[in-house]
């Protein structure tokens, strides 16, 4: 399981995944384009996996107004 | 993947094929930044520059590398912070830009819609009424911002707009077919008006992604909550439809800004107004007899009652 925690939503989801973040983006209702992404405390880029045991903090892009 | 320097990247810059690791990418960003001022002579050696900053990530970096670049290219630097009056928002957001000027040892001003206009935001929204708070928060933003950042003795007043702000009013004014707005969108728009302080938008050419990454890998702590009088259906569309089409074909937010740029001269000189006159009731920069904010004030006494 990938523990997601999504700043904004202020939401922490246990997500059965494997595979490259880009793909756990939409599954989640984020993409490349309104999230920064960071695997265990670290940014990291898109294409890198995630797996079991990892903590993917989901910053969201667009905030202020 | 790796950056060319040998460490690990932790961004991929999709519209030019960069992996970069968190030192080059901060690096990237800060000559980007600098390239933007040189290249538009933004600001001159000496100047006294005011910076809009709200506690949003965008106006936090920009302080951010606008200390950066005064301990190298001489300027003087203060902030600037618009209290709109919006409950759980702006008062979470404010102690950000507290915070950031104490750790830059950066002079900061506050002012508030309440203290100058009478009426705080959520009290003008209340009205509910046909023109939506953010028309009339926006208004009054500009206003008093020019006011202020004039009454500091500013020469540039630095607004932290990103290229994700700038390519999706552009877009929104091409598909209302608001032509004249076109003439006054530049990197430096210089206003006709003696009390008019032209504006600097040092960060309009850097992806909101990069900013928000910039703020994480340089220890900057923002306020990521989003404007509850925000979202705007127009504006989302828009939004979206050019992330799916970044996504899909990296580089298209820099297409449409470059566009318009080079565009700029030519719809500066057909739609920018020839001059700007003054409000006959408050003296500040107007197009017509009374300027905007006057008359919204007008409207909003006549719905809400005179302000105390």
């Amino acid at each position: 399981m990938v523990k997601v925690i999504l700043l904004r939503e202020r939401k922490i989801l246990e997500v059965s995944y494997t595979g490259p973040i880009k793909g756990l983006l939409p599954m989640v209702d984020y993409s490349v384009e309104t999230a920064v992404v960071l695997r265990n405390g670290e940014p990291v880029e898109e294409e890198e996996e995630v797996g079991d045991g990892d903590e993917i903090k989901i910053v969201p892009v667009v905030s202020g107004g | 993947m790796q950056c060319k320097c040998g460490h690990k990247a932790v961004y991929f810059r999709r519209y030019s094929g960069q992996h970069l690791c968190s030192k080059c990418f901060s690096r990237s960003i800060f000559k980007k930044f600098k390239d933007i001022i040189r290249m538009n002579k933004l600001m001159e050696r000496g100047d006294r520059i005011v910076c809009g900053v709200s506690g949003g990530k965008d106006s936090l970096v920009l302080l951010y590398l606008l200390k950066k670049l005064s301990e190298k290219f001489q300027f003087e630097l203060s902030a600037l912070t618009i209290d709109e009056g919006i409950s759980g928002y702006r008062d979470l957001s404010i102690p950000f830009v507290k915070k950031a000027c104490s750790d830059l040892d950066i002079e900061l001003h506050i002012r508030s819609f309440k203290e100058e206009y009478g009426y705080s935001l959520d009290e003008v929204a209340s009205m509910d009424d046909r023109l939506g708070a953010c028309s009339y928060c926006g208004v009054f933003r500009r206003n008093i911002l020019n006011k202020h950042a004039r009454e500091l003795g500013a020469d540039r007043l630095a607004m932290g707009h990103n290229l994700d702000d700038e390519s999706q009013v552009i877009l929104m004014n091409l598909l209302r077919g608001d032509v004249s707005r076109f003439g006054r969108m530049g990197t430096f728009y210089r206003d006709v008006h003696h009390k008019f302080i032209p504006r600097i938008k040092p960060l309009r050419e850097i992806p909101e992604k990069e900013i928000v990454l910039y703020a994480i890998v340089n220890g900057i702590d923002f306020d990521f909550e989003e404007c509850p009088y925000a979202p705007e259906a127009f504006r989302d569309d828009i939004r979206d439809f050019l992330n799916m089409m970044e996504e899909k074909r990296p580089g298209t937010k820099h297409a449409l800004l470059k566009t318009y740029d080079r565009l700029y001269p030519l719809l500066n000189q057909t739609f920018a107004p020839e001059s700007i006159s003054t409000c006959g009731n408050c003296g500040e920069p107007s197009i017509s007899l009374f300027c905007k904010k006057c008359e919204m004030l007008e409207d909003i006494g006549k719905k809400l009652g005179k302000a105390d």
